[in-house]
């Protein structure tokens, strides 16, 4: 999988597919939305599909006949009949119905014969018992109010005077509130990095949770190490973000989102968040340099049905949803101002299968309806769930009826396959979404069913076999058989001593397709030295240095060889063992792949051997080092062979021999270099990594060099756009 | 008249403005105004208000009576007011007026103040660079009376000068003699004034010097300055700030040694008045205000300070000369700008030596031409998408105003870095037609766009963002630029060479009572276009036609040998397409418009269309005609998609190359579309292109054909030389070529997207849009470009197996008058996937033909009966209820909502329809 993620990083690059051009890949048909359903596809290309969800209606506060919202915070839709909106500006709680009536709008309530106001409530959470909690950010509180507006309790800062967390300049401001199942109240609060405050059902403070955890890379450490103590002193403090918004979800966990990363909490802090999809659920995958593309901002997070949830983020006011695998299933909105787009979205929530998002700073609230085809993604879903399967095949084959390019109903469907024992469409289709587990899953049932079903003919014809061969034995068919062939054999070795002996006399007039002939058959002799060199080393080595047992052809045909079953591998190799792009194949990249680093290890190594007092020539570092890869041409072929007819479960294998192959190859080479430059094996280590370490100064400098003239070519091209421009 | 203005700032090119000498044809115009107010008996109650009197007497009101009649035909009467060329029509008919400004500004304007509000008063605005300054006519030209006016026959002209005023503080001398200053200002003073003056200048005068008053300055030779001279009142600081005061305001002078004793002469026993040092800018404005009143200008200021050896107050040299003519045509007035005898600065030196130009980037045309104040009832229309409707004084002053770019974006000159997120939002749903108007009431006006139309942005704003009144305009781009970044760093802004060179035309016309919405001005359009431009009815279908368009083939990248190679994919081959087709017709369609995509050699993206090469993976030659030959028998229209504006493909072998053929930036770049991947043919091109292109497609005998993108793009071409074609030139040539195919070749023209040049000339329209972009601006989408097109042209919105809302898109269908549409291939869906066609995401035709045969019974159903009929009115019954009537009295009722609704006394089903036919009806 890392391998994937890291191909598929490696593309997006290449591609440079910007997340921004989404919006209006343009040969797209007539579009009443201002927005396109996107999802990512294995390469992390972003492909169409059709609207999940539509602007439905825009409700804002004059329509609701309270005033205009004044920079609403939160919005929260308890069951699927009551909305409340924090209208933080107005220091006021709007409740809504399901019909948007406003049935209460709470200013104040009564805490102990007085009357107390809000101020800048920002966050607010609904139990299923109706307990209203809001966080009352100006107040420095949590309120737990009834339904019907009175108060039940007041829950302050904590005592957290040990911990330092608030001061007076950083007071005690809670942002958004959840609470779970059990009672557990969660409080995000302003300025705190810690994660979470986890307070009890009786309102105790008891701690942080969820802490996003710091990992320093590689290079902050080693920069730490070095670093004199007070140039550590200088080094900020790496904080860590702070969570922008949580939701409860069906069972009780707590999702919270923070940046472009999402955390699904238990009540011990830690994270189940499953991430199965091909890439973590954060937003827009970000890729490019351009400053302009920042990467998404998750503001807030709702959680859905069947373990879906769904964020909204600042940065392009797109809403993700993801299944409860973290598979991206569609994306909606966008910043601008047209109905569908926010200005700056605030807060998300669902009321049945419709999404409600709030807009801060237009005040307003926009009710996205799903469509059909979200609908029947739901359904499949849920049908899946239920256990309802052919249901569910069913809800997906519609959705590939509206969507050929969605990966998740070619795997659905495929499941369907799988169980109704239809393999090889299930594997076309598992195929088609980039499913390898699955992929294997019904391959494997194909081959045993192969395997069962021609096991029994299989069977009688090795037998048949052995009894024909006992046959040919017990009449002496076999011997004479072999007398024919010997007789054959023997005069064409006549022919070729009869052509050795002339050779030397008539050496001047020797025909040019005879001594072609020769030079492939000395190739060909040089070929099937190196098999003798790969069991035989030290020996192989040294007569092919010192007796010149292979021409410098034959280790060129070598190389070749590598080449073309490399490439063979790289377009042949089964799909559950190949993880490149085939339709983006090239064969002069792929070549150039292995010819550059080998070319960069001969010269490198013999320029440092000469140095080092290397008895080998280039010639023999070239022939040597090119017979050491023999074993890696030797199990390619094979592999590619063994690829297609293995499972995923038996890759152990494929990747057992690819491993030996290649831990083989780099024996012979250290093998090869030591014997040819007649180095103790101190001395062979010590060149390996010179000549490595060699190989890495020379690619940067020709990267560098490759940057300069880069450069130049660039001045060049403005100064004649200048040219051309200013004159 | 010229005399008694303030004088205002001119540059040294510029000629002085001269009026013409009005008085002879103003008698005339008087006299007859005078015997039209005898005649009509002028009331003199009569309201400012934009308010058409009664049916009964026509009264020309009072504030007509202080304008001069400068035109008239039996319909209409052009009034002029000379003195701030606000412009009314007197609709004799029906007894109205139209003011090109709004006359109740000065009491019932609240939102703007001072300069802002006196633009009320403006005709044109332009916007010129650098810094895209806007100035107005009123503020700049009439305000210092900078125009002239002329007479042309059915009107007149105006030739408006821009010019700068001169700031309050240039009336501020620096250096004056006493005796002049005395003179000239103060004595023309009150008491209070004087004195406020006085305390900021000092007098002056320089006087021999004896040993005691010897003048030593730190760090300055004084002697050589002063020579025998000191300053009286002796004052070391005084003589310091004179000389600073002259090296200031000496260009040639950067040290206080500069000053020469030469320069000093005028002050020797000579009392001069200077001013106070570190007077502060707003004390010197008040001064100014002060000195302006007494008729001292800054001509004087300059004599004074040339007198003293310091410069005069800097000229400016941003003067513009804008003519605008007004013409009566008819029951229109007809406005027009000849852009091309615009005057703007070019490469005029300033007095540092350094050439500036102030190209005029647009204009902005008639902004108050009919705006409607804060009491007003009604709506503005504005052409975006199929239409839509802003209600006046809606009160959504936190959105921005509407702007719509007539015909959409312009490829050649935004490549895509030039696109942010927010400029892209303007070019969702184009903007077809060149329209728009407002009604009042009553009545209403609507302008259509004659010429400059492909130059256009249509804006609209409602009262209470920069004024109280709700203004609907035509803003031109008359020199397009953009913003290009080079050296990796800088970005420059280009600019076209020269400014657009045509005219600028709008016909304004007036519609009353039951014409007075946007139903009436629907009809008005399409008569126009049909009178104007020859629009055809449509050929008369028994049934509604399917519009069904079939992919031929895509490319896809595939390895082929460890090469990965561009292989042409088949969808569709042409037998296969004429399977599937048979499929459709028997399930009982009769009526197939066949669209055929991707036919050509290469596919959807295919190769340069020089001439017809068929897609051999398809079937090649004989397969096609034998397609052709069925499809004509079985009596469906078949129509080949063919882009010709942008070209997918290019090799060596095509007669195609990018360098010659292509359209250039404006930084001489090879113009590409990114988004399609392709190159912008040059509208020069164009013609010779389509022509062999013909030449070729006759040997096929088919009687269709379906063009990409020449209904939806007009690209300019900006090469620097003869060659540029502007995009007015562009969209006439399209124009030109679609006339030809539809009217020379005989040809069936299908388009996707339907720009007004090539609207008449076309036969059936595909995507065109189902409602507006839905600005929070808009407030109702309406099918306005429907209206326009149904009868004379068949079309279809979007395709209903890719539509977001399938039922939405149903009763839109029905709504419109649009027919069905179909996206299909033979072969499957996922042949798409991971291909650069992945738009397409649900294609096969099996998935689909039983569910769009069901939608094309039941859209059948309710237009059949309507079939090939022009829409006669649209209106909003209810909430989400709308009703459509043709013109044979059927109405067909859709009701969006989800609950039944009650319409004159029937009922529509939720998400259903209704047709009722002259009383009787007919329920689904």
């Amino acid at each position: 999988m890392v391998r994937v993620r890291r191909l598929c990083r490696a593309a997006l690059v290449g591609s440079a597919i910007s997340v921004v051009l989404v919006a209006c890949l343009s040969m797209s048909y007539a579009s009443t939305v201002p927005y396109r359903n996107y999802v990512y596809n294995v390469w992390g290309k972003p492909v169409l599909c059709p609207q999940a969800y539509l602007p439905d209606f825009v409700v804002d506060g004059v329509q609701l006949g309270i005033g205009p919202l004044k920079n609403p915070g939160d919005l929260f839709v308890a069951g699927s009949d009551s909305i409340y909106v924090a209208d933080s500006g107005n220091n006021r709680i709007v409740c809504l119905d399901a019909e948007w009536n406003v049935t209460a709008v709470i200013d104040s309530f009564v805490d102990q014969g007085q009357v107390q106001r809000f101020a800048n409530p920002s966050g607010i959470f609904v139990t299923e018992s109706g307990s209203i909690y809001v966080a009352d950010q100006g107040n420095s509180r949590i309120v737990e109010l009834r339904s019907d507006g009175s108060l039940v309790r007041v829950i302050g800062a904590p005592r957290t005077d040990a911990e330092g967390v608030f001061s007076e300049n950083t007071p005690y401001a809670p942002m958004r509130v959840a609470v779970n199942p059990l009672g557990r109240i969660f409080v995000i609060a302003r300025h705190v990095y810690e994660g979470l405050m986890q307070f009890g059902a009786d309102g105790d403070f008891e701690g942080f949770v969820g802490a996003p955890r710091v990992q320093p890379s590689v290079a902050d450490i080693f920069w730490q190490k070095i670093a004199s103590v007070q140039q550590r002193e200088r080094m900020t403090l790496i904080l860590p973000a702070q969570y922008n918004s949580l939701d409860v979800d069906a069972k009780g966990f707590v999702l919270a989102c923070e940046k472009n990363l999402i955390r699904r909490l238990n009540s011990t802090g830690t994270d189940l968040l499953r991430t199965s999809g091909l890439f973590p659920p954060q937003g827009d995958l970000n890729v490019s340099s351009d400053p302009d593309e920042v990467p998404s901002l998750f503001v807030d997070i709702a959680a859905r049905e069947l373990g879906m949830y769904s964020v909204l983020d600042r940065t392009r006011g797109h809403v993700f949803t993801y299944d409860s695998n973290g598979n991206l299933l569609y994306t909606f909105g966008g910043i601008g101002y047209l109905l569908g787009q926010f200005r700056a979205p605030a807060a998300i929530d669902s009321i049945g299968e419709k999404l409600l998002v709030l807009d801060s700073q237009l005040g307003r609230i926009t009710v996205f309806r799903p469509t059909e085809y979200a609908r029947y993604i739901h359904a499949a879903m849920r049908a899946y769930n239920d256990g309802h399967y052919l249901l569910s095949e069913q809800m997906w084959r519609e959705v590939l009826r509206l969507n050929a390019n969605f990966d998740l109903a070619y795997k659905g469907i495929g499941k369907a396959y799988l169980r109704e024992g239809d393999y090889r469409s299930a594997m076309q289709l598992f195929r088609l979404s980039h499913d390898r587990s699955g992929y294997s899953e019904a391959f494997r049932m194909l081959r045993y069913e192969a395997i069962s079903r021609y096991l029994g003919p299989l069977l009688t014809v090795s037998v048949l076999g052995l009894v024909a061969l006992y046959v040919f034995r017990a009449f002496g068919l076999a011997p004479r058989l072999k007398g024919f062939l010997r007789r054959r054999r023997v005069s064409e070795a006549g022919v070729d001593s009869l052509e050795q002996d002339q050779t030397p006399v008539a050496s001047g007039i020797r025909q040019p397709w005879t001594s072609l002939a020769r030079g492939i058959r000395e190739i060909g002799s040089g070929l099937s030295y190196s098999l003798y060199v790969i069991f035989h080393p030290f020996e192989g080595f040294w007569s092919l240095k010192h007796e010149r047992k292979a021409p410098l052809a034959s280790a060129i045909c070598m190389l070749v060889a590598v080449v073309i079953t490399y490439i063979v591998v790289r377009q042949y190799t089964g799909f559950l063992f190949n993880f490149s792009d085939s339709s983006k194949l090239n064969v002069v990249v792929e070549a150039l792949s292995v010819l550059v680093p080998f070319a960069l290890w001969c010269l490198v190594n013999w320029a440092l051997t000469t140095l080092m007092d290397g008895k080998g020539t280039l010639s023999d570092i070239f022939t040597a080092s090119a017979f050491a890869l023999t074993p890696l041409v030797l199990i390619n072929l094979p592999l590619v062979v063994i690829s297609n007819v293995i499972t995923l479960e038996e890759g152990g294998y494929y990747y057992l021999f690819l491993t030996v192959a290649v831990l083989w190859s780099v024996t012979l080479l250290l093998l090869g270099s030591m014997t040819i430059h007649d180095y103790d094996l101190a001395k062979t280590t010590l060149t390996a990594v010179l000549t490595a370490i060699g190989m890495g100064s020379v690619l940067f400098i020709g990267l560098l060099g490759v940057s300069l003239v880069d450069a130049i070519a660039q001045l060049v091209r403005d100064l004649y756009v200048e040219i051309v421009l200013r004159v | 008249m010229n005399s008694g203005r303030k004088p205002a700032r001119q540059l040294g090119l510029v000629p002085q403005v001269t009026m013409v000498t009005r008085s002879i044809p103003r008698i005339l115009l008087t006299l007859v105004v005078s015997m039209g107010l005898l005649l009509g008996a002028a009331c003199p109650g009569s309201s400012l208000n934009q308010v058409c009197a009664a049916e009964s007497a026509p009264q020309l009101p009072n504030r007509l009576s202080a304008m001069d009649l400068v035109a008239e035909n039996e319909f209409l009467a052009l009034y002029v007011d000379m003195s701030t060329t606000e412009i009314a029509v007197w609709d004799k008919s029906h007894a109205c007026v139209w003011y090109s400004n709004p006359v109740d500004r000065d009491t019932a304007e609240k939102v703007a103040r001072g300069a802002a509000k006196d633009a009320l008063g403006s005709q044109l605005t332009i916007k010129y660079d650098p810094n895209e300054v806007l100035k107005d006519n009123y503020n700049f030209s009439i305000k210092s009376g900078q125009y002239t006016i002329s007479k042309r026959e059915n009107g007149i002209r105006i030739d408006y000068t821009f010019v700068e005023e001169w700031s309050d503080e240039d009336y501020v001398p620096l250096l004056v003699s006493q005796e002049r200053f005395d003179e000239r200002v103060l004595s023309k003073l009150s008491e209070s004034d004087r004195k406020q003056i006085l305390d900021r200048y000092t007098l002056v005068c320089l006087v021999k010097a004896d040993e005691a008053t010897k003048l030593t300055l730190p760090g300055i030779d004084a002697d050589a300055i002063f020579g025998p001279y000191t300053v009286s009142p002796f004052d070391p600081n005084l003589a310091t700030h004179l000389l600073s005061t002259i090296r200031e305001n000496r260009r040639d002078y950067r040290l206080l040694s500069d000053v020469k004793p030469s320069d000093l002469e005028n002050l020797i026993d000579n009392p001069t008045y200077i001013l106070n040092p570190k007077t502060a800018p707003y004390i010197q404005r008040r001064l100014g205000a002060i000195i302006r009143t007494t008729g001292y200008d800054p001509f004087d200021v300059a004599a004074d300070h040339e007198s003293n050896h310091i410069d005069p107050p800097v000229e400016s040299l941003e003067v513009f000369k804008v003519p605008l003519e007004y013409r009566l045509d008819g029951h229109s007035l007809i406005v027009r700008i000849p852009v091309s005898e615009v005057e703007y600065p070019i490469d005029v030196l300033d007095y540092e030596g350094l050439r500036h130009t102030y190209p005029v980037l647009s204009i902005r045309l008639l902004e108050y031409f009919g705006a409607a104040g804060v009491d007003q009832d009604g709506y503005i229309f504005v052409p975006d998408g199929s239409g839509a409707l802003i209600a006046l004084n809606n009160g959504k002053v936190s959105q921005p105003s509407y702007q719509g770019v007539v015909y959409g974006r312009d490829n050649t000159l935004f490549p895509r870095e030039a696109l942010n997120m927010e400029t892209r939002a303007q070019y969702l749903e184009q903007v077809f037609l060149p329209v728009f108007g407002m009604k009042q009431g009553d009545r209403a006006f609507f302008a259509i766009i004659e010429d400059g139309d492909a130059m256009a942005t249509i804006c609209a704003d409602v009262s209470g963002r920069s004024s109280s009144y709700n203004t609907v305009y035509a803003d031109f781009t008359t020199t397009p630029k953009g913003r290009f970044s080079f050296a990796s760093i800088h970005e420059i802004d280009l600019y076209r060479t020269e400014i657009f060179q045509g005219d600028i035309q709008v016909r304004y016309s007036f519609l009353y009572g039951a014409d007075a919405n946007y139903s009436g001005m629907a009809r008005y359009y399409q008569n126009y276009l049909v009178e104007k431009h020859g629009m055809q009815r449509s050929k008369p279908h028994h049934d509604v036609p399917l519009f069904l368009e079939v992919i031929g083939a895509i490319t896809r990248s595939r390895p082929i040998l460890g090469v990965s190679v561009n292989v042409t994919d088949p969808l569709t081959t042409y037998p296969e397409a004429g399977k599937l087709v048979e499929d459709f017709i028997d399930r009982g369609i009769q009526s197939i418009k066949l669209r055929y995509t991707g036919w050509l050699k290469g596919g959807l993206k295919h190769w340069y269309p020089s001439r017809v090469v068929l897609e051999q993976r398809l079937g090649g030659k004989g397969a096609f005609m034998q397609l052709v030959d069925w499809l004509e028998e079985r009596g469906v229209d078949l129509y080949p998609n063919v882009a010709f504006l942008n070209v997918f493909r290019n090799s060596v072998f095509d007669s195609f190359s990018a360098q010659s053929d292509a359209s250039r930036m404006l930084n001489r770049q090879v113009a590409r579309n990114e988004e399609l991947g392709s190159y912008i043919l040059s509208p020069s091109k164009l013609g010779p292109l389509v022509d062999r292109f013909l030449a070729s497609y006759r040997g096929y005998g088919i009687a269709g054909i379906s063009l990409a993108d020449m209904g939806r793009e007009a690209n300019s071409d900006f090469r620097f030389n003869e060659r540029l074609v502007d995009r007015q030139q562009a969209a006439r040539t399209i124009e030109e070529q679609v006339r030809k195919m539809s009217r020379d070749a005989w040809l069936n023209v299908m388009a996707d997207g339907a720009n007004a040049r090539v609207l008449p000339y076309l036969d059936s329209v595909v995507n065109m849009p189902g409602g507006s972009n839905w600005y929070n601006m808009l407030d109702e989408s309406v099918p306005f470009l429907q209206m326009v097109s149904r009868g004379y042209i068949d079309y279809a919105g979007e395709p209903m197996n890719l539509a977001e809302d399938r039922t939405d898109s149903l009763l839109r269908m029905i709504e419109t008058g649009a027919c069905p549409y179909l996206v299909v291939a033979y072969g499957d869906s996922s042949l798409v996937k991971e291909t650069e066609f992945d738009y397409l995401y649900s294609l096969n035709y099996r998935d689909w033909i039983e569910e769009a045969v069901g939608v094309y019974r039941q859209v059948n159903q309710a237009l059949g009966r309507v079939q090939g009929q022009r829409i006669v009115e649209h209106e909003k019954v209810a909430d989400s209820v709308f009703k459509t009537t043709y013109e044979s009295g059927v109405s067909v009722i859709v009701n969006y909502g989800a609950a039944d609704a009650m319409v004159e006394g029937h009922v529509v089903p939720a998400r259903g329809f209704l047709l009722v036919e002259r009383g009787d009806l007919d329920e689904n």
